[in-house]
């Protein structure tokens, strides 16, 4: 299984485990440029080195975020951001010890990057989208390795 | 000593990480708990109050949790300093280990793992 597709596996996993079971994924979509919405992201660093990140409409990633958090987010939707970004920081995180213990490759994270405002992240090589449905609405994740 | 009494320093960026773990700590009597967000404020905050326990983490802005524990544990090398973490692998806690941590949990660490915690710290019979 090549790094990409044990991510995404894993991505399915931990968003059972820790937010809601999808119902389904869209067509893995190669994309040219880190979309204009896309303002949650994190960078693995290290052996392996890729840019993920997180992007939806505000509902959608609200719902998601209070999924998570288990919180009620409509007196304080200024944290949407930060908590999707946490998902996305736990979910890199277990990939990357899963990296480490079954393949030896040893990597790290950056701060995930949630500001609206700030410059999107490097991409490394070919930019993938996986659409994720939840009962909420769909999201899309981004992963883009550096081979 | 007891629960009650510990002094408990949690250094996170994550809001959610620092409100899972405040909630198992008072769950468990703890009282005493004080957050910061990155590692230069927990060596600060260290140094000011001297917690009995220090809940760290590893990626943080500003300075990241295993430079805070190293620092830490220059200054006080009985410091009893737990990662807690997402980046749980093998290099990170070699790393860790290396830097002073007494022991390493992988996030999301479970009530029954922070209550293990404070009773090697108190003593108590769980």
């Amino acid at each position: 299984m090549s790094k990409k597709d044990l991510y995404m596996a894993e991505l399915i996993f931990n968003l059972g485990r820790f937010v809601e079971q999808p119902l389904g994924l869209g067509p893995e979509e190669r994309l040219s440029q880190i979309p204009e919405n896309c303002y949650i992201s994190q960078h693995i660093k290290g052996d392996y080195t890729a840019m993920t990140g997180v992007y939806g409409s505000d509902d959608v990633l609200k719902s998601f975020a209070e999924k998570y958090s288990k919180m009620d987010l409509s007196a304080e939707p200024g944290l949407m951001g930060e908590l999707v970004a946490d998902f996305l920081n736990l979910h890199n995180g277990l990939f990357i010890v899963n990296l480490s213990e079954s393949e030896n490759i040893e990597s790290t994270l950056t701060v995930p990057s949630f500001d609206p405002n700030a410059a999107p992240g490097d991409i490394f090589g070919e930019l993938y989208s996986v659409s994720v449905e939840f009962p909420f609405g769909t999201l899309c994740f981004l992963l883009s390795e550096s081979l | 000593m007891t629960n009650e009494e510990l002094k408990i320093l949690i250094c996170d960026d994550s809001l959610l990480a620092r409100k899972s773990l405040r909630d198992a700590l008072k769950n468990a009597g703890c009282t005493e708990i004080k957050e910061v967000y990155d590692g230069q404020s927990a060596v600060d905050s260290y140094k000011e109050d001297k917690p009995d326990i220090v809940f760290l983490d590893i990626v943080m802005p500003v300075k990241d949790g295993i430079t805070a524990a190293r620092e830490i544990c220059e200054f006080d090398e009985n410091a009893y300093i737990i990662m807690v973490s997402s980046v749980g692998t093998q290099l990170h806690l070699r790393e860790a280990i290396k830097a002073g941590a007494k022991d390493f949990l992988q996030k999301p660490p479970t009530p029954e793992q922070v209550k293990n915690v404070l009773s090697q710290v108190t003593g108590e019979e769980r």
